[in-house]
């Protein structure tokens, strides 16, 4: 098991953002996280990646490296960084330029690679954050609503290419809120509000009658 | 005709504007890409009392002024970090108040000898051979601390949520960076001015930004901008007899227009 959760709950002052939560990963697994704005799908992932610590309850993560694109992103719109610097010196462990050139090139963003970050269509942004995420060559990757930038053509290749990974062993955490895009792609769905509404496998899921796209909340 | 610049206290003034430039242009980059200009501001206002009280009690009023503003930094970004207060808030609050409790003491003591214009504009022509070691020795641990935790800055600076997430100690770079921001306040505050030295922080910054296409140019350019900026502003005080301090800014302000008319000018093809 990579990562378990045991009656956990969040509260920030006096509202509750998380009550009883369990769940658990394992590894290879592809976990969708679903549920409506304010569900607590952030702050969920916040715990997985240790932005947050929990109220009550307890989190066990094994020490395996984590992938994470997260949904907001709060670069500084100023400053001129560009692709490369982004993707070299952000994570801990240094990427070689080869490693950093062949995601870009997987990615179709190669030309791009000494352009300022500001100077970027925020689809293509996304890659650049998909392509950090991916070069601390990550145990379990976290893909926080990945495709909400991207065109519905890049947002086809990418899925793909995720699954391929995880058909490669990488474990995958993909919050989403399109149902569509969820249910497509998973082996096993976590859907919350506040509590945990479903936990188990996309097909348990469809046997309680939800349908694949059957609804969309957008942003 | 430029006998003057072998002059004592002209060697002493570039000197001085020298280091300082380099020490403001390495942290510039950091603070103004964090939306902090303003703690450089702040800083000086609290350097003023942090020297009023140096002035007072000690021989040599930087080794009371450093400590002083050292904590009243900690004390801002430990204000800033609990989100007790908003971030300007937090600035605005320390230093005021430790502004307001240097012009009170100034009031009240009559063993007081320097002007109050001289140090809300400072003297660069009077600078000290100490005052030039105490900045000479903060450039090298600002340009030390700078070099060795850059890729760590780079991401504090970039995406810091993204940097906790890779398990960067936030706190220890953010508050490093302060203490070293309030020690080169405090020499900037005896030279420049306590007016004019958040200038320093800002200009380099904004300037370098618009010729930058990444983040180590906008680093490095910022440095040469602020040296070169600095001698030719002590140069033409010298000439013009006019504030040294205000002069740098001045030809700041001038530089920074006129790459703004460039780069919007260039947009336009």
């Amino acid at each position: 098991m990579i990562i378990s959760a045991e009656h956990v709950k969040v509260e920030y002052g006096n509202s509750v953002v998380l009550s009883d939560i369990d769940f658990y990963v394992n590894k290879g697994d592809y976990l969708n996280i679903i549920g409506p704005n304010g569900s607590g799908k952030t702050t969920l992932i916040k715990l997985l990646t240790n932005l947050q610590k929990p109220s009550q309850g307890k989190i066990t993560i094994a020490p395996v490296v984590f992938g994470y694109l997260p949904q907001h992103l709060s670069q500084s719109a100023q400053i001129p960084a560009n692709v490369y610097e982004v993707l070299k010196l952000s994570n801990a462990k240094k990427p070689t330029d080869e490693a950093i050139k062949k995601l870009l090139s997987d990615m179709g963003m190669l030309d791009f690679i000494y352009q300022p970050m500001n100077k970027l269509s925020g689809g293509e942004q996304q890659r650049v954050y998909i392509i950090r995420a991916l070069l601390s060559n990550p145990d379990v990757l976290i893909l926080d609503e990945p495709t909400s930038a991207l065109d519905p053509e890049f947002r086809k290749f990418f899925y793909a290419y995720i699954e391929k990974l995880n058909d490669q062993g990488m474990t995958i955490i993909h919050v989403t809120h399109d149902l569509s895009d969820g249910l497509r792609h998973g082996s096993r769905i976590l859907e919350l509000d506040q509590v945990v509404k479903f936990f188990g496998t996309f097909e348990q899921y469809q046997l309680l009658g939800h349908k694949k796209g059957g609804h969309h909340h957008h942003v | 005709m430029f006998d003057f610049l072998l002059w004592p206290f002209m060697i002493r003034a570039i000197l001085i504007g020298l280091t300082l430039a380099l020490s403001t242009g390495f942290i510039s980059s950091f603070l103004v890409s964090k939306n902090q200009s303003l703690i450089g501001d702040g800083l000086a206002h609290i350097s003023f009392t942090g020297i009023i009280i140096g002035v007072l009690f000690a021989q040599e009023p930087i080794w009371i002024a450093i400590p002083f503003v050292i904590i009243a930094a900690i004390i801002i970004k430990w204000l800033m970090r609990n989100k007790l207060v908003e971030g300007d808030t937090a600035i605005g609050l320390v230093s005021s108040f430790s502004f307001a409790i240097g012009l009170i003491l100034i009031s009240t003591s009559s063993g007081f000898n320097r002007s109050v214009e001289s140090m809300l504009v400072g003297s660069i022509f009077s600078t000290t051979w100490l005052d030039i070691w105490v900045s000479f020795s903060v450039l090298i641990l600002t340009s030390l601390f700078i070099i060795t935790g850059y890729s760590k800055l780079f991401s504090i600076t970039f995406d810091d949520n993204y940097a906790k997430f890779s398990g960067i100690k936030i706190a220890y770079y953010d508050y490093a960076l302060a203490i070293l921001t309030a020690i080169i306040i405090v020499i900037g505050v005896k030279t420049i001015g306590t007016l004019l030295i958040s200038a320093f922080i800002i200009f380099p910054a904004v300037s370098s930004q618009m010729i930058s296409r990444s983040f180590k140019q906008m680093v490095i350019r910022g440095l040469m901008i602020n040296a070169v900026v600095s001698i030719l502003g002590i140069i033409f005080a010298h000439l013009l007899g006019i504030p040294a301090g205000s002069t740098i800014i001045v030809v700041h302000g001038i530089l920074f227009m006129s790459l703004f008319g460039f780069t919007k000018l260039k947009g336009r093809d």
